[in-house]
């Protein structure tokens, strides 16, 4: 330290101490600007989320979506993951989703319709099967605004009571009642909104 | 390992002839010529004058090898990175094969590199550092009491540090012809 102030000193004499006054050649960062590609949304779909930053000196804008991070401020209501894909949570309401880099900051505002309610249909309204039976089974989800919307791709399906049976059912609803017979209890669980259905397996 | 040593053995062995230890304080001025690419732009280009002093400590021979360590402190006469550049720093290294024509004085060519920083007031950082590798000429012409005069001229290349900006970083390099005059004295 002792010698950088020796040659800081010297420097005066040969240096002066003035201000440059020119634009710098290098842009540097002006703001981030975030926001949605919807501003209301449904619980069980998602919202990406989108940010740009604008820089100085005639440096174009430039998307940062998967540079930043992102954070919500209800995760009840919704949680934004590290690309800014926002999903909805177990309850409705408004939620602030901010993106964030140091000290460059930017916020959006989304409404969340909770999920109240879900019903099971099976595929020609028929529960009693047979063996090696492939059908589809549908979620129908009621929203907080009392709107109904297709959810079975968005539920967590659960098959219960299958036994020695090799029944399967997939996370797209899709049953195979296997070659045993028997009762199945199928469920569809979304935090605490549930539904299920027993259907019978015959010869 | 092992070649290192036994290229710094060669090194003190060729200096400890008639080496002495010299300590010298001088000036630089050049036009360095600056290269920025922003993203998304075409390349900008410039030409800030560098002023600066310089403070060295050497170790060798006035007519033969020596190496030395300089510290300088210097000043752009425009912004390169910030709206505000102030403050360079630099540290460098250098190896210098000095010669004696019996004309009274010693012309030298040397090699090295170095380092330094610069101040800045970007929103994500206050300094941008540099690496530099450099060439040069010069000659030293004695003045009795120990003092000598050195002048030389060498020519730097320098990649500086790539100055973030989210998602992508901008990147600068340099290049400059910078003149030395100052004086030595040799204990």
């Amino acid at each position: 330290m002792y010698s950088r102030g020796i040659l800081i000193a010297a420097a005066w004499l040969f240096v002066g101490c003035g201000e440059n006054s020119n634009t710098p050649l290098a842009g540097d960062i002006a703001s981030i600007a975030v926001e949605a590609n919807a501003t209301t949304f449904y619980a069980t779909r998602n919202v990406q989320m989108n940010a740009v930053a604008s820089y100085t000196n005639g440096v174009p804008n430039s998307n940062v979506t998967d540079f930043i991070n992102w954070s919500e401020s209800n995760s009840s209501i919704a949680t934004v993951d590290i690309k800014g894909l926002v999903a909805g949570g177990s309850e409705g309401g408004d939620v602030v989703i901010t993106g964030s880099y140091n000290q460059f900051f930017d916020s959006a505002t989304i409404h969340v319709h909770a999920l109240r309610s879900v019903t099971l249909s099976i595929e020609n309204n028929e529960t009693n099967l047979s063996q090696e039976q492939t059908l589809q089974l549908q979620a129908l989800g009621t929203f907080d605004d009392n709107t109904t919307l297709d959810v079975t791709e968005s539920m967590k399906w659960i098959l219960g009571n299958a036994g020695e049976s090799n029944a399967t059912l997939e996370q797209n609803g899709t049953l195979y009642t296997g070659d045993a017979n028997g009762t199945l209890d199928i469920n569809v669980t979304r935090y605490d909104v549930n539904a299920s259905l027993t259907v019978t397996v015959t010869p | 390992m092992k070649r290192f040593l036994v290229i710094t053995a060669l090194c003190l062995g060729v200096l400890h002839a008639d080496a002495t230890l010299h300590v010298g304080l001088g000036g630089i001025e050049g036009s360095e010529d600056f290269r920025v690419e922003n993203p998304g732009t075409s390349d900008r280009t410039t030409s800030a004058t560098l002023q600066g002093v310089q403070l060295k400590v050497g170790y060798g021979d006035i007519n033969a090898y020596a190496v030395e360590v300089d510290l300088g402190y210097g000043r752009y006469d425009k912004n390169i990175f910030s709206e505000r550049d102030t403050d360079y720093v630099y540290f460098d290294i250098s190896l210098i094969k000095a010669f004696d024509f019996e004309m009274g004085f010693y012309p030298f060519f040397k090699l090295g590199f170095g380092s330094g920083e610069l101040e800045v007031r970007r929103t994500l950082t206050k300094s941008v550092s540099s690496g530099s590798f450099f060439a040069g000429l010069g000659t030293y012409l004695p003045l009795g009491l120990g003092f000598n005069l050195e002048a030389s001229v060498i020519y730097r290349a320098k990649s500086w540090e790539d100055v973030d900006m989210i998602s992508n970083q901008t990147e600068t390099a340099s290049s400059i012809f910078e003149p030395y005059i100052g004086i030595n004295y040799r204990f």
